[in-house]
């Protein structure tokens, strides 16, 4: 930003706009303002008393700091992660995949017994099975069955 | 306040990244606060203010755009809310307006600086909205000049006679207090 060459009258108007500090002052006029005041100090020097009084009084308000319940809420507000967002729940990729493998591989293995067992070994697993499900014997069951 | 940052933090506040969200809050909260409390002097209503503010701003974001400095946007934001609040105020009763922050309440019981504060915060409040606003902003809150007429939508010439305006009011209005 260039600087910017002012007249005492600006000076003056900045004094009574910014105040006495001339950092507070536009940028680009800042040196100028400093060149004038350094020159004739005289000259600003009721000006300048008049603003500091006010700047002082200015300069005493206290900041405000946002309350820790004003700044959650404000945070509580915002936007959420997508997921969080949704509340969908969905099951690990892992696992329908891991069902799906040991679905498979027990239909595989189911198909291989039954192609290859005899009807002995069929007889055996029958009679596993009824033992299993609670029933006295497959040779009684077997037995009921036989024609009177 | 750089306005890159914003824009990296703006676009994960967007996408909810929380880390990101109390940034902005911890930078912005405080001055649009500020801001309301000058210039309504209420504490319960600039509170009520910063949260719609910043609910603009959740609102605001997935579709933002940097034609302004975030900071400026808020505080504009912030700025309206609070003209519309003056001005319902207006609107209701006298004896229905809330009630101001008044040194001459419990002058025994306040330190002096702490009733010069009290009697600044109220002259500020007294100021015409337009010149309380220019005030908080560029004395307060420490606003540049191109700043605060951005967020005041005006020429940075308006916002100088605002200025002026509102430090001889000011003065008046304390001298008159003080009776010197």
């Amino acid at each position: 930003m260039s600087a910017r060459n002012i007249t005492a009258e600006r000076l003056l108007a900045l004094i009574e706009t910014y105040g006495a500090d001339v950092d507070a002052y536009p940028e680009d006029e800042r040196e100028s303002a400093r060149v004038l005041l350094k020159a004739d100090p005289q000259a600003f020097a009721a000006a300048l008393e008049e603003a500091r009084s006010l700047d002082m009084l200015l300069q005493a308000v206290p900041p405000v700091d946002t309350p820790a319940e004003l700044r959650a809420r404000l945070i509580d507000n915002a936007p959420k992660p997508a997921r969080a967002a949704g509340r969908r729940w969905r099951l690990p990729v892992w696992i329908p995949a891991g069902a799906i493998a040991s679905l498979s591989v027990g239909l595989f293995a189911g198909m291989s017994v039954a192609q290859t067992s005899t009807p002995a070994q069929e007889d055996q697993a029958q009679e596993l099975v009824y033992a299993a499900l609670g029933f006295d014997t497959y040779s009684m069951d077997l037995e009921d069955e036989a024609p009177q | 306040m750089a306005f890159s940052s914003d824009l990296d933090q703006i676009t994960r506040a967007a996408a909810g990244d929380p880390a990101a969200v109390s940034a902005l809050v911890d930078r912005y909260s405080g001055g649009v606060l500020a801001v309301a409390t000058r210039m309504l002097g209420d504490v319960s209503e600039a509170e009520d203010v910063t949260q719609e503010t910043f609910l603009r701003a959740w609102k605001a974001l997935p579709g933002w755009e940097p034609r302004a400095k975030f900071s400026t946007w808020l505080h504009r934001v912030a700025l309206n809310l609070c003209y519309d609040r003056l001005r319902k105020r207006r609107e209701v009763t006298m004896e229905h307006l809330p009630e101001r922050t008044d040194p001459a309440l419990n002058p025994a019981e306040e330190l002096e600086q702490k009733q010069r504060v009290r009697a600044v915060e109220a002259a500020i409040i007294a100021l015409p909205e337009r010149q309380a606003a220019a005030l908080t902003l560029c004395a307060l809150q420490g606003h540049s000049q191109a700043e605060a007429a951005e967020i005041m939508e005006v020429s940075v010439e308006a916002l100088e006679s605002l200025l002026a305006r509102a430090r001889r009011g000011l003065r008046a209005s304390l001298m008159e207090r003080t009776g010197s």
